[in-house]
Order: structure tokens, then sequence, then C-alpha cells
């Protein structure tokens, strides 16, 4: 029973909002990630469900407790939320040792010493940090930090989890790592948990439902390959990955299910048609969005399928990644980014034609129509 | 010398007569003082051992224990006129300067009418009594030399040998401008050596200093061959030192203690027993003895011999409230 | 199970008694409310401590007589103040407390760097030595100056006589040099004191990023950590200019030969020395002193407005020294030469002198315990003592706690009225200390009767408290901005309460300087003489009246035995700081 809810949460600073109406619901046991580049208010929500920022309005509920309504004027403290929080800096206490820094919240809940020993050293063995419990806390290299920080936040087995960039400090291959621990944790131990990051792909690598955020609004939620599929709005978009974002005109529009339909749109210089998630009126303008993965190379000359969009142009540059080969294509009226298979054979200043299918082209209300 | 004897004859009678009458009207005082049962004293003696040894004989010859309050001066003043103002009557008797009576009497009603204190009858020319307070001690200054750097052809045996051009420079004096002990001798010394003394004095440039215990000790050390007004009372404990004090031949100016009894006292019996204890002779000779002229009759010659001089010395004042501004203002002059 | 939160909610809100009473009790608690409590109650104790005294001197300043007599309102105080004349001997003021300050902060960051961030020799010794000459009572080392720089015999100028031959004297205290040089000797320990902690709580990655970036020693320490260091350090040399300001023994022992004068003296003259005491002048002249030192203050705070100084964080970091190789016997020199000249030479004149008979005649036979028999056996003595202690322990906790809160409250939250507290509790430090003891007399005389405090020994507390208030403020304040938020903020997040997070986190962390803050208004107690001789009564009589008593009696061999013990009270509470507290308590 520890969802967290929030309703028409925000946060002001003067004349300011960092955070408007932000109305989220995190299931018992989902892991749920705020997304956004800084300053997009993702902290400060974290913060508010934490009790550390008051919210200027709406409410929040963790399990059944209302924990603050503005409104009401409930508030209650952070200590008495009870959450387990890993922030950005670790916040490890320099005075203590890591066994003292862990047993923390046992401490402060009065709990009996033997009882403090065992679950210390449950927990430090849970991060594998066992053998440093003696260690003076500054003592210790960033990796340890994060792992003392996450199992002081676990110790108590808290219902809920908040986590502020826990990752942000550490290198590629440690972050990759932490957080596949780290969610393998949280499954087998079924805590909520609020998540906090700027970068999509530990976003998308560890959550159940991702929440986009972007000037103190959300932008959407949904799970991962939803979102980055199906974009709400260009802002969403442009915020994974480079995809192309090419500005259209609607001609026609025609329902195919209960969630998409189908936009006959038309370009500068090309046309054709993709999907979206509303209908929209002809003249309406849109962004199409193709991600560079959907997009293919063809051969000058070859036609064009009933069911795809084409454009024709020039290779332009070409970058080899590893598994994929980047490739800008130089058309009439801009560039587009295309990936490949990082061995397909096409030479800069060859002429092609990219071609996208119907399916992976995806419209969005031009503009940033927020939510 | 013939006003004198006259004088003194009266006051053996008076003395003589006082007993026999003081007696059956003086013991209720001590039986309400006693009755009373403490006595608060207000004073800026600071704990000199004269004083207390003062307060420790009114405490076994009566059995009143005395609670002494020791702070300075102008501290003094504004504790008793805080508290008085504030209805907090607290304190019995105040020991202070006679020119600080005089200005409480300007400034306010902070003191009661002194009773009738029989050993006040015993005070010798010039000291007497008002209707207020009464003289119990007095502080002279003569001059510190330091007696490696003066030869005994050169001590001064007047203020004026002060102003002789050899002690140009070799002269330490406490601050003449501020109010104190230096602008005393200075206001009583422009009336008794006349009004081109001071200026005189200035040209010798003395150096001025604001700590007179250690200022001693700085003659002493040989920083300076001269220092005015050195307090006799101040002397007494630097035997061992090459000092030696000067009683000019002119007199020792000299700044004059009193007793009043304050405004609402609450062991005005007490109060009024102490100022009679601190009048009589024995405690007269404690002061003497400390080489301080005693204000009673009688005393002087009793003192040991080394304090006699001093206890005997010509006296010179005291400097008078009215005048204090114009001093301190000509003393500003005259040390700019 | 199916039920949604809001469904909860909703149940809740359906049982209004009890959902009522909850919300009651933790607004009682928390929140707005307790925040409310919180803040009315320290602006009612710094409001009595400070500003209701100020008051009483307000009110003095712009009346003709003294608070509880006749007379009529005017501005005479303030245009008294406001001549040409007094106007210069202010600006003269100004210049001495900045001729000091400026070398005393150099000498005191010279010394926290080389204390706290090199691996000089002994350094832990050096520490506790170089802070010894604060804790010496004015009066003492201006005598022991006295002896030693004098131009006619003293000892510098003999012994420099007799290395040269020559028969000039090069060096004479009663000087604008000497005025500047006694204050230096309290103010450079007081700096010290007050950044040392800051100096070491430093993260020395960050003056590491700037050794990375190319910067050289020097140019590190000028551009990081003496930066880094700005809030320690200018709130520390705010505090020491301010004593400049008021302090007045230096200037009436030293600068009174010289005809130097300063604001204070005149002050100090217009109460002391004048019948009546010209209280009207007095209290203008401090008020006008005030107002000066309050835009200075105001310079701060916008000077630092905004700039986050946090360097002490979550992220661990080994606090490292700096090796200096052969140079660090140079440092160590510079050390020990500093201990030698500020202690060693006036301490020495004190403890020899405390053997003979007189200060400055060492002869054979006048060699003599008696002085310490004398202190030792006086009842009074040992009863100013206890009195003392009693008030310093006391006193001394107290203040910390009320200056902790008032500098978290300053400095980690956003609370509005935050300022004004801030702003209540440097009052008092702004005032001359001869002017805000008469404050204090006012005040207590003539609160109500049944109050009891006046005449009694929590009177002498009280000001105590408001006299050291604005030092553990700033004090604690600088060891706060120090501290990351997070440290905090995860505490409170994981079930500890705010006081259990104010004692295990912010006050463990910022021990050090709770001790440090703690040890200055201690001595600080130990040594108040201008309020104590006001308001103390028979029985509550402390060490600096005993002390006062004793030096006005011509005692001052006596004087010096009893300042020698507060010298060894000094090494006896920084050690159990230093070696027994630091490692139990902080790690930093």
């Amino acid at each position: 029973m520890s969802e967290v809810v929030l309703e028409k949460v925000s946060r002001n600073f003067g004349n300011f909002a960092a955070v408007a109406d932000v109305d989220l619901r995190v299931n018992q046991g989902e892991f749920v990630t705020l997304l956004g580049p800084s300053g997009c208010g993702k902290t400060t929500t974290l913060r508010m469900v934490a009790g550390l920022e008051p919210n200027s309005g709406g409410r929040i509920s963790i399990g059944s407790e209302v924990v603050s309504d503005a409104g009401r004027g409930i508030f209650v403290p952070s200590e008495r939320r009870r959450l387990g929080m890993v922030f950005q800096s670790y916040a490890i206490w320099p005075h203590m040792s890591v066994f003292e820094n862990v047993a923390y919240p046992l401490r402060v809940r009065r709990c009996p010493n033997a009882e403090i020993q065992e679950a210390v050293a449950r927990t430090l063995r849970l991060v594998e940090m066992e053998r440093f419990a003696d260690r003076p806390a500054p003592a210790l290299s960033g990796g340890q930090q994060q792992r003392v920080a996450i199992a002081r936040a676990l110790v108590f087995e808290p219902k809920v989890l908040l986590l502020d960039e826990p990752l942000s400090n550490l290198d590629a291959k440690l972050r990759l790592q932490m957080g596949d621990e780290f969610r393998a944790i949280q499954k087998r131990l079924g805590m909520t948990t609020l998540y906090v990051t700027h970068d999509q792909s530990e976003a998308m690598a560890l959550s159940d439902r991702v929440v986009v955020m972007d000037r103190g609004r959300i932008q959407q939620i949904g799970a991962p390959e939803e979102i980055y599929r199906f974009p709400a709005s260009r802002t969403v978009a442009a915020f994974f990955g480079t995809p192309n974002l090419l500005d259209a005109e609607v001609k026609a529009c025609t329902r195919i299910d209960g969630r998409r339909v189908r936009l006959d749109v038309v370009g500068q210089g090309w046309g054709g048609r993709c999907e979206a998630a509303h209908e929209a009126r002809p003249g309406q303008a849109v962004t199409v969005m193709v991600r560079p993965e959907d997009a293919r190379i063809a051969s000058a000359g070859s036609d064009a399928g009933d069911q795809e969009l084409r454009w024709s142009g020039r290779i332009a540059h070409s970058t080899f990644r590893g598994a994929t080969r980047s490739i800008v294509v130089q058309t009439d009226n801009g560039q587009l980014n295309v990936d490949m298979s990082a061995f397909d054979a096409h030479a800069i200043g060859d002429n092609v034609n990219v071609v996208v299918s119907q399916r992976a082209a995806w419209a969005v209300p031009r503009g940033d129509v927020t939510a | 010398m013939r006003m004198l004897l006259k004088a003194a004859i009266v006051a053996c009678l008076m003395g003589c007569a006082l007993p026999a009458r003081a007696q059956d009207s003086w013991q209720p005082v001590i039986d309400a003082a006693r009755k009373e049962g403490k006595l608060v004293i207000y004073d800026m003696a600071l704990g000199a051992p004269y004083f207390i040894a003062v307060l420790k004989s009114f405490e076994a010859k009566y059995g009143i224990p005395v609670e002494s309050l020791d702070l300075r001066a102008s501290e003094l003043a504004e504790r008793i006129r805080t508290e008085q103002s504030a209805g907090r009557y607290l304190g019995d008797v105040e020991m202070i300067t006679s020119t600080m009576i005089e200005e409480q009497r300007q400034n306010g009603d902070f003191i009661e009418k002194l009773p009738d204190i029989p050993n006040a009858r015993n005070l010798r020319p010039p000291f007497r009594a008002t209707e207020y307070s009464v003289p119990v001690f007095v502080q002279p200054m003569g001059i510190l030399i330091n007696t490696r750097l003066v030869k005994d052809a050169d001590i001064p045996v007047s203020w004026n040998d002060l102003t002789d051009p050899k002690w140009k420079g070799k002269i330490l004096s406490d601050d003449m401008r501020p109010l104190g002990s230096g602008n005393t001798m200075f206001a009583i010394l422009e009336h008794q050596m006349g009004a081109d003394f001071n200026p005189k004095l200035a040209e010798q440039k003395p150096v001025f200093s604001r700590d007179m215990r250690n200022d001693a000790r700085r003659v002493a050390r040989g920083e300076f061959a001269i220092y005015v007004p050195q307090i006799f009372a101040f002397t007494s404990d630097l035997k061992g030192l090459p000092v030696k004090v000067v009683v000019p031949k002119e007199g020792a100016p000299y700044a004059q203690m009193e007793l009043a009894v304050l405004k609402n006292a609450p062991h005005p019996n007490a109060a009024r027993l102490f100022i009679q204890h601190f009048l009589s002779p024995e405690s007269q000779l404690i002061y003497a003895n400390a080489w301080m002229p005693p204000v009673v009759a009688g005393v002087a010659e009793r003192a040991n011999p080394d304090a006699q001089p001093f206890a005997e010395a010509k006296l010179i004042g005291p400097a008078k409230l009215a005048e204090r501004s114009s001093m301190m203002a000509l003393a500003k002059k005259l040390y700019p | 199970m199916a039920l949604s939160v809001d469904d909860r909610v909703g149940e809740v809100g359906k049982a209004p008694v009890a959902a009522g009473l909850q919300v009651r009790l933790r607004r009682l608690q928390t929140g707005p409310t307790s925040r409310a409590t919180a803040l009315v109650v320290l602006v009612a104790v710094l409001g009595f401590l400070s500003v209701y005294p100020l008051s009483m001197l307000l009110y003095g300043s712009l009346h003709s007589t003294p608070p509880g007599m006749a007379g009529t309102f005017n501005l005479d105080g303030y245009q008294q103040v406001l001549t040409p004349e007094s106007l210069l001997t202010l600006l003269n003021t100004i210049g001495i407390s900045f001729a000091k300050t400026i070398p005393s902060v150099v000498l005191a960051v010279m010394l926290a760097w080389i204390l706290a961030r090199t691996d000089t020799p002994f350094r832990g010794t050096l520490e506790v030595l170089v802070t010894l000459p604060f804790f010496i009572p004015p009066i003492l080392t201006a005598m022991a100056w006295g002896m030693l720089g004098n131009p006619q015999v003293g000892l510098l100028n003999q012994l420099y006589q007799w290395i040269t031959g020559s028969t000039d004297s090069p060096i004479n205290v009663y000087s604008y040099g000497g005025v500047v040089w006694h204050m230096m000797q309290y103010s450079v320990p007081f700096l010290f004191l007050l950044i040392v902690d800051a100096f070491r709580a430093m993260d020395p990655s960050l003056e590491e990023a700037a050794r990375m970036c190319g910067a050289s020693r020097w140019r590190t320490f000028r551009t990081v950590t003496l930066q880094l260091m700005l809030p320690a350090l200018t709130s520390g040399a705010i505090l020491s200019f301010i004593r400049g300001i008021e302090n007045f023994e230096s200037p009436l022992f030293f600068g009174t030969p010289a005809g130097i004068r300063v604001i204070t003296t005149e002050i100090y003259d217009s109460i002391n020395q004048r019948s009546p005491p010209q209280y009207q002048y007095a209290t203008a002249a401090s008020f006008v002193i005030m107002a000066l030192l309050f835009l200075i203050v105001l310079l701060q705070w916008r000077l630092l407005r905004g700039r986050s100084f946090v360097t002490v964080s979550g992220k661990g970091y080994s606090p490292g020294v700096i090796k200096l190789g052969s140079w660090r016997w140079a440092t160590f020199s510079f050390c020990v030469l500093f201990f030698v000249v500020t202690v060693v030479l006036p301490l020495g004149q004190l403890l020899i002198g405390s053997f003979f008979k007189f200060f400055g005649f060492y002869e054979w036979d006048m060699l003599t315990l008696d002085h310490y028999r004398n202190v030792f056996g006086s009842s009074e003595f040992w009863r100013g003592f206890r009195n003392t202690m009693l008030l310093g322990l006391i006193g001394a906790t107290l203040t910390m706690v009320l200056g902790g809160a008032v500098a978290y409250i300053s400095v980690r939250t956003k609370w509005r009225g935050r300022s004004l507290i801030d702003a209540m509790a440097w009052l008092p430090w702004m005032m001359p200390g001869i002017v805000l003891g008469v404050g204090f007399l006012w005040g207590f005389a003539l609160l109500p009767h049944a109050i009891p405090i006046y005449g009694t020994i929590w009177a002498l507390l009280l000001a105590y408290i408001s006299l050291g208030t604005p030092l553990s403020v700033r004090v604690m304040s600088s060891a706060y901005a120090q501290l990351s938020y997070d440290l905090e903020e995860c505490s409170r997040v994981h079930g500890a309460s705010w006081l259990q997070t104010m004692w295990r986190i912010i006050i463990a962390l910022a021990w050090p300087s709770f001790a440090v803050g703690w040890v200055l208004v201690f001595f600080g107690i130990m040594r108040e003489l201008s309020a104590s001789v006001l308001l103390y009564s028979v029985g509550s009589e402390v060490l600096s009246v005993v002390l006062l008593k004793l030096w006005a009696n011509g005692n001052a061999e006596q004087v010096s035995v009893i300042g020698l013990m507060m010298m060894a009270l000094v090494i006896l509470f920084r050690w159990v700081q230093l070696r027994l507290l630091r490692p139990r308590v902080g790690a930093l």
C-alpha cells in the first residue's frame, strides 16, 4: 500500500512556477522515472515528495496518507514520511564510518542495537560493501559511496524510495552496472520507486514508466517504448536521440484505430503519409518525427511504395559509431539523419533516396503545445 | 596658633563630656542596628586594605555583617541613581567624593539628611559635616621621585621646582584633562600657585598616562624621574622600590571622601552606627597609618612614625565643583 | 487493496474528527506554526537581550537625562558628536582599526593555512600556542609591553643598544604603532580561531582542481582558497574591525601619552571621567558608531549574497595536507617567531615578575611566592572564580546554543524574518561594551520588581549571553555555510527529526567551530568588566571585578598570577578540545 500520488502539485518561487499542476500516480512496486533537461522541475518534484520542499499547490499522498496538501495546510515533515532517498551528492556524512552512516536511519528510530547490527550487515552485504563497514566515510571511492548511500536508503526497508540522479557521478561502465544492480534490488524488494535523471538511456533502461517534464510541466507519461515511439509533442520527441523533425501541413486525415490516425501531409518538397495520435484538420501545421534508425537508404531512382515517405538527396557526412553508422543526407530542403548498419557501403557524395515507412513517421502538433 | 589651641580645648571638652550623655541616647541606635542585622555600603574603595580593616572592626565590634559593593566613582553614582529611579532601595550608605555628593544633591533626591553623629563633633578644621554628609577621610597627593634619578639636592621641595628646565620631558603625569587626580591637582594648584604655574608646567611637556598604579612603577623602573600627582596612600605599598613621595612646602592637593545615608536606606540605624564608627579614633588611626591625614582631632599624633609626616601633611584644596568645567577646559587648552 | 489513494483520502475526510485532530497535532509539531513559534521565541529572547537594553540607550541618547529622571527630549547628544572635532576623532578611530585589521587578517590567514593545511612540524601544539595572546587580560599585556618597549629603559631597546652599541631607542610602544601592535596581539589569534576550522574543513579537491588548471600554488591560494574562505574571512574581519573600533584599552594606555584620540576613549572619558557621566553624549556617539558598523555589515551581506560556499559536501574526500618539503621548517619558524613575540615576551615578563615582589625588579632578596599565596589564600578570589566558572560554563553553553539556533535559521533556512533575527543578534556587538553595560543596568533595574533579575547573578548571565551572541552567531554561521544541504536533508528523509539532525549531523559536523566559539565566549565572559561591575551584587562577584580591585590596589603581580592561571585554563580547554573531543566527535 505505498502508491505515491501527486494531484495538481505545483511549486512557485515568487512569480516563477518551477513545477506546475503535476498529476502523477506511482503504483505499488512501480519504478517511475522523472526525466527532463536540467531546470525542468523534476528534482523539485522529487523534493516535494520527500518533504524537503513545500508544495505551493496541490496534494501529495504516500500510501493512504496525505503528506502534504497546500489547500488544507497539511505538511508531514520528511522524517515522518518513511522514505529512503539517495542524493545526487550521496550526502555521506563525513564524520561517521560506513557502518554508522548506514545505521543512522535505524538509530534515529531507536532500534535495538542487535537489530541494527544485523540489518546494517545484511544491507551492506546486499550492496557488497560489508568489508568496508569500519572505513571512515571520506575514504571511499565514488562507486563505494554510492553503494553506501543506497544501503542507507534501503536499510530500514522503506516502502518508497526516492533517487535524485544517483548515477550521475559515476563513470559510464559503473553507471550501467550500478543501474542494473539497482533495478534488481528494487524488483526483489518490490519498492515503489521515484527516480530522477536527465539521462534518457538510463531512464529507458530502468523504468516501468517514464515521466517527461519540461519547464515545470509533465509533457508525457508512459512506458519507455511508448514515449520513444509515440511522443506527444515535439519537445518529447526531441528529447530522445537526434530525430529528424520535419515541418509539414495536413492534407487529409483518416482514423486507423482507437489510438492512431493516418495523416496525409505535405512538406517543403516532399509529401506522403504518416501516423499521429490525434485527428487533425486539413491545413493544420504538424511536425513529423522520423527516427534515424527507422530511415533507410535506397539507391536513387527506386520507386516509392504506397506506405512510404521518400526524400532524395546526397550523402553529406558519414560517421562510424561501432554498432551503427550515422549518415547525413543533404536534401533540397535540409538535412536528414539516418542510422544504418555499420558496414553498408555508401560513399560521401552518392545520390540516394531516404525511405521511411509510414508507420515510423509520427506527426505531432507543431510548436510546443504543452500538456 | 591660639585659635587652634582653643579649638582643641573645646573639642577635648566635648569629647570628655560626650560619653556620659551619649551612652543613654546611643545604645538604642546600636540595638536597632543589630536588629536590622546588616549594612550595605556602596563605595569606591575597591577593596583597599585599610577600608576592609575598618569594615572588619565594625563587624567585630557590633556583630553586624557588612556587604560592601565596590565600584568606580561614576559607576557608583549611576548605579545609585538608576536603582533609586527604579524604586530599588538596596544600599544604606555611600562613600564618595565631596564633589560627587554635591552633584547628587543638585541632580536629585538621592540621600537622606545626615542623622546626628556624635563623633562628627570631633572633626578637626577645616573638616565639617554638612546637612547631608560628613567627611571621613582625605586622599592627598604629592610628588613621586625616583631616588636613583633625582639627586638629594635636586629633590623638589616646592611645586614650583617642577618647572625647572632640567625636568623637561622627565615628568610623567596622570592625564590632567579628564576628571581625575590629574585634573584635581591641576585645579587646586591653579589657585594655590597662581595662574602662571600651570602654563609653565605645560612647557615641561609632561607625558600623560592613565593608570596611576602602574605609573608609580614606571617611575621606579626609571622611565621617568618624577610622577605627579602621587597619592600618598598608594606609595605605602611601594616599600623596597627606589621611589619616594615628597610633600611640597605649599601643601598637598587632596580629594575629600564623605559618607552619606542613602534615601530610604533599608538599615538606617546600622548606617548611622557605621558613620559613627568610621569617625572613631580607632578607624581614623587605620587610615592615618596608611598615610592619610585623619579628619578627626587627636589621631595624627598617634600614627606610626613612617606615616606621621603624611598624616600631618599640610593640605590644600579641595577643588570646587563650580569650577570643574572651566578647569577641564583650561587643561585641554594647555595640553591640546 | 483495490481502493485507490483518492478513495482512502476520501475516507479519512469522512472521519473529520480524527483527521482534524491529526492535522492539528501535526501542525503543532511542524510546519508553519512551529516555525512561527520558533521565530517568535527567538525574536522575544533576542529582543529582551539586545533590543531592550539598546532601546534604553536610545532613550538615553535622545533625552537630556538618563532613564528615570525628569528631562526633555533633544538632539544635543548627536549635535555634540557631529562636530568636526568628533568626526575627526571618529575617522582616526576607523583608521587605526583598519591599520590593525588588515595585517591581522594577513597574519591570521597565513597562520591558519600553515597550521591547518601544511605538514609543518608540531602544528598541533603550535595551534594551541599561537592563540594564547588572545586570552591574556589586556591590562597585563599593556603593562608587559610598556616594560618591554618604552623608549627610556625598555628591555627591547636596551637589548638593541647592547647589540648595536648605539644610544637610539628604535622601539616606542607609546605611539600609533604601539596601539596597533597591542590590538593585533588580540585580533590575530581571534581571527585565527575564527577561520582555522574553515581552512581545515575545506575540500582539497577544490584546490587541486585549480592546480590542475595550471595555477601556481600562490595563485591557487589567492583565487580559490581565499575566495572559498570569504564568508568566514569577511565575517571574521568585520568582527575584528568592530572590536578595533570599540577597543579602548590600547588607545588608553598607549595612545594617551602620544596624544592619540579615538572615539572610544572619548566615550570612556565621558562616562568614567566626567561627573555626572555624560550619558547623552556617550550613547549618541555609540549609536553613530553603530550606524557606521551596520553599514559595513550590510556591505558584507550584499557582497556575499547569492554566493554559495558549501565546501564540506557529502562527497567524500580525504583531508590532505600540503607537503612543503624543507619549507616546512620555514613555516615552523614563522609560527614560533609569532609565538615568541606575542606570547613568550610579554608572558615571560608576567611569569618572572609573579615570583618577585615587584615587576621589573629582579633581585634575589625580592624573590617571593607571596603573590601566589595571597591569590590562592584569598576567599574573595575563590568566590569570584567560582562565580565566573559557573557563569562561564552556563553562559558560554547557552550563548552557543542560542547563536547556533540563530545562525541556523539565518544561514540554512529561507524563513521570512531570518534577516531580522540575524540583525538583532548583531546589535550588542556594535555597541561599545562600556555603554552597553549601562544599557543593561538601566534595562534590568527598570524591570517590574516582580521579575527577579536585577541584583542577582542571573542579571550577569543574561548580559553575558547578550554580549556573546553576536560572536557565537558569526562562528556558527561560518561553520554552517560550509555544510552541504544534502547532509542535513538526507538525515531528515531518513527519519531523523529536526532536533536529531541538528545534534547528530549539524552540530557534529560544526563541532570544531562550536568548541572554538565556546572557548571564545567563555573567556569573553571571564574578562567582561563593564557590564559586570554595574550588575554584580554582593555575593555574585566575578573574577573581572576581583581583578579590577586588585589592580586598583596596586597588586599588579597578583593580577598576573590570575592571568597566568587563565592561560593554564585556556591550554587545558584547548587541549581537551583538540586531543580528546575532536577525534571522538568530529572526524574532520
